[in-house]
């Protein structure tokens, strides 16, 4: 009934990906971002170095974060965390992904009481939403067609 | 310069025609005069004078040249237009049709007819014309004289 | 001979304007440049008027969607953004005209229409009189001077020919880009972009309005540092005259508009009238400040001071506020409690006569390449917990901080490893609640290694968790120590567009260092312990490309195996029976944990698994765009064997399957979005979590509309106040939206409400309307006020109201800051639509 297994080539080896590597600006510092771009990027079997024709500019990184709900006090019990990338992929003569924006969700309970460990709940939660968005962007790349 | 007006003339063309009765020699083909300091190039000019006295002079080109040094150790005053008219007497200049006038210090002025008096070293350039398309007065100023004063 | 380079006549017409009579308006008419005769009367009904002024339907579409809100047109700059010009010294000057006389070399007397260019510079006028020995000229009727992105034109003016210089007398003036004009009775130009209005005024009003203006004996505009200063400065909204102040600074355009030039008022029941006048102060391209004294009635006088500093390797960002001697404040509610006895004077006014004040440093800081150095600091301290409540911005969640962090780190990202060090201590804001462990040191060290198809990851952690007490509030005994926790990984992933297969293996381990006198004797005061586990990770996609929809279907199976480990080390070590546990709590239930390889958060726990997680998902592209439109995912996890490991001590559970988590996520927009989270017990067959929300943006954000609600059955909450814990739902709802009327009014409001206290947490309703020049807000709110809330449980009491009203004079920079906490806090999305209005 027409449904089959997506293509089987891996990310790498898409033609978008010149010489398997990418370039990676930064507008605005973000270490944590840096991190995670490195590592993924390299699990995927790519490269990053500074003169790969494809390069990937991440604009801006927001996070926004509201208490999607609130004990009788006023003190949040749940908080939703929205973490946003801004960014564009060119190579030297086109421009392969648009400047656009893409978010990742989630939300956690938050308990007054246990502010250390639900603060590690958080970072680790930041950690998952950014790979996330990272997979999403080299998806983005290997995806666009112009 | 002052001392031109008592210059020997002299004249130079391919072609040359007298004509005593209107007191008038005309000159044909890259005509050259001078007097002193005192030069016109032109493809046709046509000297008149009165009881043989040279009164004035009318030079026709595509363009005429005209160059004279105003006062010492000044550059000569550059002038072109497509005819000159050079009244020795008043010692008065006038250009006319696309005429323009260089003056020491590089500061160049354009329009359709400029009357230059040598003798005060005063400039009249206007818009109005007789022929030929309108050209507004064209006055240009080159830096280097703007900002350091010899 | 040569024809011009940069044509004089601005095209085929030129303006000649002089000033009316009557009013400070300015009569043009437009002249052909060929004929130099005025061109019909009816042509020039809509000219440009002397402003530059181009009406919205003239404008280029670029132009137009650059519009601002409440603006009907643009001041356009003829000669474009010629931004590099050479400066006048060294660029001829040359001047078109009907009729000229020198003399000699050195007079020249143009008249009929003169025009000048010299660089960038253009300037027109009726006559002209150059004289070289003074480099000056004189002008009369109709001047006008062009720089880029200037404009001046007057009666009569005298300028310079090798600088950019020339004063003017009745002239008005135009920035194109801040989008200011002005008339003065002279206007000097110092440079090419700075000018000095004697005896006039400024105001970013469209020509015809004068909604406000700014006037005084002198105004400087240096338009290159992006600042205005002004003496003797009287405010006027119209003819009126608010507001007179002997000196002024402040930010053109929005370039770095971070100080409020006038003031925000706002009042309420709770702290009466709460005035701040900044003044901004732009010491250099790098580094400004902005200081604001600030009266609160009920409180006394306090000033605000934020700087901010630029450079290669930091920007930098620091405010300090200070109020001496705390009058206590004024708060009706407080005061009826005290009347009829529940609390104390001294509960009502806990800081009358303290100083209050609060300290914030923020810096980022990294080497300028992508990898090499970083370092964050991240620091808040305030003189006490009530500080927000009493005197912060007021938005909602600002006042309900739980604690304000105090961090600093330094790392260096290399090839394959990142090296930070970190010390982090946190000041808690609420009542009678325990201070967390402060992290002094915390190393870390990460490697990464990617080796032919084999993947390695090298966790290692070292914290020295560290506490100013011995003992908790309610007496336990408090343990501090150090803890080194290693998490090594191997994995070989095969990852492609089909899917992914992720094998991997892993070894855990702990190491403590405890110290603290409790420590029972028979306690191991270093306990180790380490686990090995496998994990396999696989999903396969399947696709169904359709018309212009491209399903996918994605099975996912992700089998987890971690060896049980003995925790009893870490269990009742103190006397009193106390766990080791630094930072480590059970995590969120939610769809994405059913993937994540342990069911606590923090590090202090290698908890038992054998388990099987079953997940499908289903997702539909779109096949033109290619973006994701919906998503839908439902799992499940199956314990092949009971867990063991618990926070405080072994608690078998021997439930086989998890809860069911399902989400659904449906994209109805770029910016909008639909979603539902929801977690169901198979066993109890109830809900046990639910949450949904529909965030619809607008594409250039004017609209926006957010609804979520949120459910949690039984929610363990620990209420602060009684020390108790008693389990109460979570069953709330939050609306808030921004939607435009017209042109210039919009609507905005926030409706959120508890359904288990049957109570608004806060509603407010307000409107905002924009004009070209000035922004006008108002809001009627309601909120909880967390102050009161946990002193009593008389639900109108608990509640504040407040009246929060705020002008914002546009081009002079700055915005009303507590209007603008509480949008951008209670409606998502509010803060980038702010920051797309300023652009």
């Amino acid at each position: 009934c027409g449904w089959q297994i997506r293509g089987s080539e891996n990310i790498a080896s898409n033609a978008n990906f010149e010489g398997n590597a990418l370039s990676v600006k930064f507008m605005q510092r973000n270490p944590a971002l840096m991190q995670v771009l490195h590592n993924t990027v390299r699990s995927n079997q790519l490269a990053i170095n500074s003169d790969a024709s494809t390069k990937l500019v991440i604009e801006r990184e927001r996070l926004e974060k509201q208490s999607l709900a609130v004990t009788e006090t006023g003190v949040a019990a749940q908080y939703q965390l929205i973490l946003t990338i801004h960014y564009h992929v060119k190579t030297a003569d086109k421009t392969l992904v648009p400047s656009n924006q893409i978010s990742s969700w989630r939300s956690y309970d938050f308990d007054a009481k246990q502010i250390a460990a639900k603060s590690q709940e958080e970072q680790a939660l930041l950690l998952e939403m950014r790979e996330e968005l990272v997979n999403r962007m080299l998806l983005a790349i290997s995806d666009s067609e112009n | 310069l002052p001392s031109d007006r008592s210059q020997p003339l002299s004249t130079d063309a391919d072609k040359l025609e007298l004509d005593d009765k209107s007191g008038t020699t005309t000159l044909y083909g890259n005509v050259i005069i001078e007097q002193g300091s005192m030069r016109i190039t032109a493809d046709k000019v046509i000297l008149h004078y009165n009881k043989n006295k040279l009164t004035h002079v009318i030079a026709t080109g595509e363009p005429a040249h005209y160059s004279q040094v105003p006062r010492a150790n000044q550059e000569p005053v550059q002038a072109r237009a497509k005819r000159l008219e050079y009244h020795i007497e008043q010692e008065t200049l006038t250009l006319l049709n696309n005429a323009s006038l260089v003056q020491d210090g590089g500061t160049s002025l354009s329009g359709n007819r400029i009357d230059y008096d040598v003798k005060k070293s005063l400039v009249k350039a206007g818009s109005d014309i007789e022929e030929g398309e309108k050209r507004r007065v064209r006055l240009v100023i080159p830096a280097k004289t703007l900002s350091n004063q010899e | 001979d040569d024809t011009p380079t940069n044509s004089l006549s601005l095209g085929k017409t030129y303006l000649r304007c002089y000033p009316q009579a009557d009013s400070n308006q300015w009569d043009c008419a437009e002249y052909s440049s060929e004929t130099n005769l005025p061109i019909g009367r009816s042509q020039i009904q809509q000219a440009p008027n002397a402003y530059d002024f181009v009406s919205a339907e003239n404008l280029t579409p670029a132009a137009q969607s650059a519009l601002l809100p409440g603006c009907t047109g643009m001041y356009i700059d003829p000669l474009g953004d010629q931004t590099n010009a050479p400066s006048p010294e060294n660029t001829p000057l040359i001047v078109e005209a009907d009729d000229s006389v020198l003399t000699g070399s050195q007079k020249a007397q143009l008249d009929g229409n003169v025009q000048i260019s010299q660089g960038a510079r253009s300037i027109r006028a009726d006559s002209m009189t150059y004289s070289r020995e003074t480099e000056e000229a004189s002008l009369a009727g109709g001047v006008t001077i062009r720089n880029p992105g200037l404009l001046i034109r007057g009666d009569k003016a005298s300028m310079s020919t090798t600088r950019n210089q020339a004063s003017f007398e009745n002239a008005i003036f135009v920035l194109h880009g801040q989008h200011i004009r002005g008339q003065a009775d002279a206007i000097r130009q110092t440079s090419d972009s700075s000018i000095v209005l004697e005896g006039g005024s400024i105001t970013s009003c469209e020509p015809g309005s004068n909604a406000w203006s700014l006037g005084g004996a002198e105004i400087k505009i240096d338009n290159e540092k992006g600042q205005g200063t002004g003496k003797h400065i009287t405010l006027k909204v119209g003819k009126v005259p608010i507001m007179y102040v002997p000196y002024i600074a402040f930010p053109l355009g929005d370039q770095r508009q971070s100080g409020l030039l006038f003031p925000s008022i706002s009042s309420s029941d709770n702290g009466g009238l709460d005035a701040a006048v900044p003044f901004y102060w732009n010491m250099a391209p790098n580094y400004d400040a902005t200081i604001t004294p600030r009266i609160i009635s009920g409180r006394g006088a306090m000033l605000e001071v934020e700087g901010r500093h630029l450079n290669k390797s930091f920007y930098t960002e620091s405010n300090i506020a200070y109020l001496p001697n705390d009058d206590g404040g004024q708060d009706k509610d407080l005061d009826t409690l005290v009347s009829n006895g529940d609390i104390t004077e001294s509960q009502a006014h806990p800081y009358t006569g303290q100083n209050r004040w609060l300290g914030h440093l923020s810096q980022q800081g990294g080497s300028a390449s992508n990898g090499g150095w970083y370092s964050t600091i991240d620091f808040t301290k305030v003189s006490d917990q009530d500080y927000f409540r009493d005197l912060g911005a007021s938005s909602f969640s600002e006042q309900n901080q739980s604690y304000l962090d105090q961090r600093a780190e330094l790392g260096y990202l290399f090839e394959h490893w990142t090296v930070s060090a970190m010390a982090q201590n946190r000041q808690v804001l609420l009542y009678d609640l325990d201070t967390p462990y402060r992290r002094a040191p915390q190393l870390n060290a990460i490697g990464h290694y990617s080796v032919n198809g084999f993947e390695f990851k090298l966790d290692n952690e070292l914290v020295r968790f560290d506490h100013p007490s011995n003992e908790w509030r309610n007496g336990d005994t408090l343990i501090t120590g150090s803890r080194l926790s290693t998490d090594y990984r191997a994995a070989w992933p095969i990852r492609g567009r089909w899917g992914f297969i992720k094998p991997e293996v892993g070894y855990k381990a702990l190491g403590y260092q405890l110290e603290s006198d409790g420590l029972a004797s028979s306690a191991e005061s270093s306990p180790t312990l380490g686990a090995a586990q496998a994990s396999i990770d696989m999903s396969v996609i399947f696709e169904h490309r359709g018309g212009s929809i491209m399903q996918t279907i994605e099975p996912r199976v992700y089998y987890l195996h971690r060896a049980y480990t003995d925790h009893s080390d870490l269990y009742a070590v103190t006397a009193d029976g106390q766990n080791v546990n630094f930072d480590t709590s059970i995590r969120t239930f939610s769809y994405s944990q059913l993937f994540r390889d342990s069911r606590f958060g923090g590090r202090d726990r290698l908890d038992d698994a054998n388990q099987t997680t079953v997940g499908l998902t289903s997702r539909w592209y779109s096949n033109n765009s290619g973006r994701e439109l919906f998503s839908a995912s439902i799992g499940q996890v199956f314990h092949n064997a009971d867990r063991r490991v618990g926070l405080n001590g072994e608690e078998l559970n021997t439930g086989q399957t998890s809860e069911l988590a399902a989400d659904v996520s449906v994209m109805l927009g770029p910016l909008s979005r639909f979603y539902v989270n929801s977690i169901y017990d198979t066993e109890a067959a109830e809900i046990t979590r639910a949450s949904s929300g529909v965030y619809y943006h607008s594409q250039d954000l004017s609209t926006l509309a957010n609804l979520s609600y949120s459910y949690v059955r039984d929610y363990r909450q620990s209420s602060i106040a009684a020390g108790t814990t008693e389990a109460t739902d979570i069953d709330q709802v939050d609306l808030s939206f921004v939607t435009p009327i017209n042109k210039q009014w919009s609507l905005m409001g926030r409706y959120n409400y508890d359904f288990t206290q049957a109570q608004e947490l806060e509603t407010f309703l307000g409107f905002e309307y924009n004009d070209c020049c000035y922004r006008v807000r108002l809001l009627a709110r309601k909120w909880l006020d967390s102050n009161i809330a946990s002193l009593t449980d008389n639900h109108d009491l608990e509640h504040d109201q407040g009246v929060f009203f705020e002008v914002h004079f546009k081009g002079l920079g700055g915005s009303g800051a507590k209007v603008n906490s509480i949008l951008e806090d209670s409606i998502r999305g509010y803060q980038e639509r702010e920051r797309r209005n300023k652009q």
